[in-house]
């Protein structure tokens, strides 16, 4: 047992290491933070992962090209459609294969709704960590109605496996528009109600402004993309810096913080789930006719491709080497809350230790995408 | 957006530390009187949409035993074996522990003869209870809904 | 045969005493318990709502046997004490704590309440007027300082508990609890000696008598305030839960309790949040005081009006936790020290002018 007694020796307190075990209270997954506390303030971190490893990439070494999009949604099956798109469009960059036009505004109208769903789970699960417990199934509710429509759309509510090379595996059912119309409306609804809870509770604002602060010039020099990095203030989003799909012809603000602290990254995602609520919107409206699958070849000819698309936590990109048989030869996945959580030991120096699980929280981490 | 940044006056941040826990207050009082949108299953289900893949079924007047589907499947979870009743020759059995519900083998058989049922309960006391044989995997929703 | 037993006991004046007071134990014992159940219960299912779901509605008829269910279940648990910890002293913690949590009920009116219900029965079975000798909580002339002395014990041996526990996170969790129970007592304390300025008298019974013509919370509803917020803290309950909170990482002064000790723990929690609730409603809104019930329900008023100012408080602690996060512990105490102290000595100020200005208009003698 550590004694309790404080050594002064030449005023020099004892430390403490402390292990934030794998089990976390929170949907987080199994993660090891092992954090030396000297008092109140961290001094160091050090973070253990490998709870959840798979083995995908190696897994995608042995199977066929249309078979691996079937596999990657599990990668963070939080938001899973994005990562059988950054597959889809680096296939179609080696291959240069061509995409219907109402494929690509699908394709938006997907990844913008399962964007939504992935920041409601994690506007729970932060509730949950700061000790709100009442916004936790609040969150969840709403992003039932979102896991309806995606249902409608794929058939399935995570393991959705939508996209194929050259468009999108289904067409959109009858009777989406109205259906659609009436959950986007019951979220934008209930989305008042949070801010209400949040924005105007003094608790809450204590234990979240001027936590962690990040500047900008910092957060480029650690590599970190997405919205933890719009929070501190660089305005930066793949949708507008370099668009792919139908993006281009869509109109919709970017929003940032300006102190990186964690309650900018709160304000900042809960201001892209109403961006994405106008995007799908628009979409919706603006839908061309026509079809929504081109028949593509089942393996590409030799070569490298990468495709990166803005994922809810930053840029997720999949290298791919292809050798002309019908296994890709190496896929190299890059993921962005990996990048966020290794850069922990840097950034948490000098914060209380009580604080851990709101920065932990407010980084978003998915232990899915991290190990793989 | 949020006035927490500009500069504030004393008599602001009074009225945001008195009218801030109030409005947080009744905002969750609201919904102690408002409908619940929860049912009870297993009481009570809801509806699927005609997409939704769920447990796989064979229809054996429409297998031909090409085995098409067993050769798609990424995970290898359904294996060809002889039909006892002759017509098909071949007749896939499926290991539902392993099956992740892709529906890769529904989109390529040809003449659309295994299909998904809109049956979730997978569940049983035996592993031979999860694994569908000859004679179960044409009769699931019978087995499932009786 | 009454007449027997009434002459023997008149003769033996002392033992009358002692079954008066066992009587009223048993009387306000039974009732904290079936009240901590409900309080429980209520709890479940009010949060529940705020959450949009559901409480327990399984066992039994809207879940009300589902806390008899979770206590049967708790009782078959194992046991476990930690190898290098004090058996002795590891297992009759929660026995101390819960026990002097329990000295409470002698001094608060339970016995009232439970006496005046059962004296509805008179017309029918008339023994049990006998039973009006078996109030005891008017007799404690000092009724509040009672109180709050008991409360006090409980930062000492929540301090023990977290020290015997032979854990290091259990000695800090222990540490920060006793912490939290400490700063918030001053507020609590002169919140409290506000009142009595107000009312001049120490006697809960007496209290209630001095709000007739006015209930306390408009003559002073800034003290109300004060006292509800300290009174969530020394409840321990959330935003102020720190020391039991789930997620919290040093948190827990009580990890290492398992099955049945847990329990006591659990319920000594409870009974304090039922008795500040209580007091709550005894301060600020007039107690019993309300309406009388017509005809034969009248002896059944006083009770009736107190408990539904508790329950009502009850459901607004519920309430408040739904609303709040929690707070980190420096910014707890830095509330305590640096906001609620000087507001509650500013607050006995006003009070004791307040009280000049209302003898001399003679509105309260």
């Amino acid at each position: 047992m550590v004694s309790i007694q404080e050594k002064t020796v030449g005023r020099e307190v004892r430390k403490l290491v402390i292990n934030v075990g794998p089990q976390h209270p929170s949907t987080h997954g199994p993660m090891d933070l092992i954090i030396t506390v000297e008092g109140e303030t961290i001094i160091d971190v050090d973070v253990k992962l490998g709870y959840i490893h798979r083995g995908i990439e190696k897994l995608c070494e042995l199977r066929n090209y249309f078979q691996i999009p079937t596999y990657l949604n599990r990668l963070c099956y939080v938001s899973g459609m994005f990562w059988e798109y950054g597959f889809v469009k680096a296939v179609e960059e080696i291959m240069d294969a061509k995409v219907p036009e109402r494929a690509e505004w699908l394709r938006v109208i997907a990844c913008e709704l399962t964007r939504i769903a992935s920041h409601l789970v994690w506007f729970a699960a932060f509730a949950a960590d700061v000790g709100l417990f009442t916004a936790f199934p609040w969150g969840l509710r709403d992003r039932d109605r979102i896991l309806d429509l995606l249902e409608m759309m794929s058939g399935q509510r995570m393991t959705f496996g939508y996209f194929r090379v050259g468009g999108v595996r289904y067409d959109l059912p009858a009777g989406f528009h109205d259906y659609a119309e009436k959950a986007l409306n019951y979220v934008e609804r209930n989305l008042k109600d949070y801010e209400k809870l949040i924005y105007e509770n003094p608790v809450f604002l204590a234990r979240t402004v001027d936590i962690c602060p990040v500047s900008a010039s910092k957060a480029i020099e650690l590599g970190w993309t997405g919205p933890v990095l719009r929070a501190s203030g660089v305005k930066r989003d793949l949708r507008r810096d370099e668009p792919y799909a139908a993006y281009e012809a869509i109109d919709f603000e970017i929003p940032v913080g300006k102190k990186g602290d964690t309650f900018d990254r709160v304000y900042v995602r809960m201001e892209e789930i109403k961006q994405s609520i106008n995007i799908v919107r628009q979409a919706l409206k603006r839908l061309p006719s026509g079809p929504y699958q081109h028949r593509a070849l089942l393996y590409p000819p030799p070569g490298i491709g990468y495709g990166y698309v803005e994922d809810s936590r930053g840029e997720c990109g999949y290298m791919i080497v292809s050798d002309g048989s019908p296994k890709p030869y190496r896929v190299k996945i890059r993921s962005p809350a990996y990048v966020h959580v290794m850069s922990l030991p840097k950034v948490m120096k000098g914060s209380k230790i009580a604080d851990l699980y709101a920065i932990l929280g407010s980084f978003d981490p998915c232990l899915g995408e991290i190990d793989r | 957006m949020i006035e927490v940044y500009p500069k504030q006056t004393i008599r602001e941040k009074l009225k945001k530390r008195i009218l801030g826990p109030l409005i947080a207050f009744f905002t969750v009082t609201k919904y102690v009187f408002i409908k619940r949108p929860t049912i009870e299953y297993p009481t009570k289900t809801i509806i699927f949409p005609e997409r939704f893949r769920g447990v796989l079924e064979v229809d054996d007047e429409l297998c031909i035993g090409c085995g098409i589907c067993a050769k798609v499947c990424p995970n290898t979870c359904i294996f060809m074996v002889p039909y006892e009743k002759g017509k098909p020759a071949m007749i896939p059995e499926i290991d539902l522990q392993h099956c992740m519900y892709c529906g890769l083998c529904v989109d390529y058989c040809p003449p659309q003869a295994i299909y998904h049922t809109h049956v979730v309960s997978i569940v049983g006391f035996k592993r031979e209870d999860l694994y569908l044989d000859q004679k179960k995997v044409t009769r699931v929703q019978e087995l499932e809904y009786k | 045969m009454i007449d027997n037993i009434i002459i023997f006991l008149k003769s033996y004046p002392l033992l009358v005493y002692a079954l008066r007071v066992i009587v009223a134990m048993i009387f306000a014992l039974i009732f904290m318990l079936i009240n901590a159940l409900i309080f429980i219960y209520v709890e479940r299912k009010v949060w529940a709502r705020t959450m949009q779901r559901m409480g327990p509605t399984y066992v039994g008829k809207w879940g009300i046997l589902q806390l008899i269910a979770d206590f049967v279940k708790v009782l078959n648990k194992e046991i476990i004490v930690p190898a290098k910890a004090n058996k002795l002293a590891f297992l009759s913690m929660p026995v101390f704590i819960t026990g002097i949590s329990l000295l409470l009920i002698i001094i608060m009116p339970y016995d009232y309440v439970v006496v005046n219900t059962l004296l509805v029965l008179e017309p029918f079975i008339s023994w049990i007027g006998l039973l009006k000798y078996a109030i005891v909580s008017q007799y404690f002339q000092v009724g509040v300082l009672l109180i709050f002395v008991i409360l006090s014990f409980n930062p000492i041996f929540i301090l023990l508990t977290g020290w015997i526990s032979n854990n290091k996170y259990s000695v800090i969790g222990g540490f920060r609890a006793a912490a939290q129970l400490l700063s918030f007592e001053i507020p609590f304390l002169l919140s409290v000696a506000a009142v009595v300025v107000l009312t001049g008298t120490l006697n809960l019974y007496e209290i209630v008598e001095k709000q007739k013509n006015m209930w306390l919370i408009f003559l002073a509803p800034l003290t109300f305030i004060l006292f509800l917020i300290t009174a969530i803290a020394e409840a321990e309950r959330t935003p102020f839960d720190i020391p039991d909170a789930e997620s919290e990482i040093i948190a827990g002064w009580n990890t290492e309790y398992s099955a049945s000790p847990f329990l006591l723990l659990i319920m000594g929690m409870y009974v304090r949040a039922f008795v500040s609730a209580t007091l709550l409603a005894i301060f600020f809104f007039g107690g019993w005081l309300g309406p009388t019930l017509p005809g034969i329900l009248a002896p059944v008023s006083g009770p009736f009006w107190l408990m539904i100012k508790t329950y009502f408080f009850m459901v607004l602690y519920i309430l408040i936790r739904a609303a709040f996060p929690r707070y980190r512990i420096d910014q707890l105490l830095n509330l305590s020290w640096t906001k609620l102290l000087p507001l509650s000595i500013a607050n006995l100020l006003i009070v004791i002018v307040l009280k000049y200005y209302l003898v001399s208009i003679g509105f309260m003698s």
